[in-house]
């Protein structure tokens, strides 16, 4: 276990790989900061870009994103309930009974 | 600029607990009404279940807010986000009406989590290849994940579920939640790295780490 850690030694760690790749402009830890923004498309286009370039030259946060992309389905997936056959129906039978009620 | 039109509406809504008809003027449509809103009403309830942790309070919940949103749609402006003036009317009919019976949590202990502690636990174990943290999450349940995302303080269940789930991107989830953007960020990040250390805590409580 490891609780004491600092929330910045994720990119830390991704900072330990930087430097394989000459075509790389950004850092790992730069990459990693961003990560929630590029996977949530909220980044614009020019560091979409530079992250792009920068997953192509480091296996490393390529696969720190690829695992968190990952976990965001398996989440979205699997915490969904599906809606009670007769909600549908109840819900209109109210707003005809207040449509109705009120005409 | 999407959003214009939405604000007194929703304030009306917001402050209406149920029939305050004159307000409006008029009542929608209701062919036209039913027809747009239905749609989004499974998505709806899945959001409802997860926020207030039953049946009977999601179904509650749904019927609800579908009231208010006819009753409101006579204001609502055509062309702008219905799906997400749906699930703001959710979030405030949520707020009004189960506030008192929703569970307390201490969301101090939040602020203490690292970053991405699903990953650093998993890829920065020595006994982890590459593989195999992909192939632990895979194992998750439905009943454990739906149970991770329940057991977050309901800002940032409410957060994770309009982002993850819902696909909702941060400028809409801060209309809906009417919080300025930095706010959904910082909620947004929290409720993951909480949602990551239940899911951990299950794989811990399995042997698999």
């Amino acid at each position: 276990m490891t609780t004491d850690d600092t929330p910045n030694d994720a990119a830390q760690d991704g900072a330990d790989c930087s430097g394989t790749g000459a075509s790389s402009t950004m850092s790992c830890l730069e990459a990693v900061e961003d990560l929630y923004g590029y996977l949530d498309g909220e980044i614009d286009d020019a560091k979409r870009a530079l992250i792009k370039s920068h997953l192509d030259d480091c296996g490393h946060c390529l696969h720190a994103f690829e695992f968190h992309d990952d976990l965001q389905k398996v989440v979205s997936q699997r915490s969904k309930t599906e809606m009670p056959a007769g909600l549908r129906d109840k819900v209109l039978a109210a707003i005809n009974d207040l449509s109705e009620g009120n005409a | 600029m999407i959003w214009n039109g939405f604000g007194p509406v929703l304030g009306a809504v917001g402050a209406s607990s149920g029939g305050e008809w004159g307000r409006f003027g008029f009542v929608a449509d209701q062919a036209t009404f039913v027809e747009d809103a239905e749609p989004f009403m499974a998505s709806l309830f899945s959001t409802a279940r997860r926020l207030t942790g039953n049946q009977a309070d999601a179904e509650d919940l749904v019927q609800e807010t579908y009231l208010k949103a006819y009753r409101a749609y006579g204001g609502f402006t055509e062309g702008t986000n219905l799906r997400a003036w749906l699930f703001r009317i959710l979030t405030n009919t949520n707020i009004n009406r189960f506030r008192a019976k929703q569970r307390r949590v201490d969301e101090t202990d939040l602020d203490d989590l690292e970053d991405f502690y699903l990953y650093r636990r998993l890829a920065d174990g020595s006994d982890f290849g590459q593989s195999a943290e992909d192939e632990l999450l895979q194992t998750f349940s439905e009943a454990e994940v739906v149970d991770a995302v329940e057991a977050l303080p309901e800002n940032y269940r409410m957060a994770v579920l309009l982002a993850d789930v819902e696909g909702f991107a941060y400028k809409e989830i801060a209309e809906i939640l009417d919080i300025p953007i930095g706010t959904v960020m910082s909620r947004l990040h929290r409720g993951r790295k909480a949602l990551q250390k239940e899911l951990y805590e299950f794989a811990a409580s399995r042997g698999l780490v």
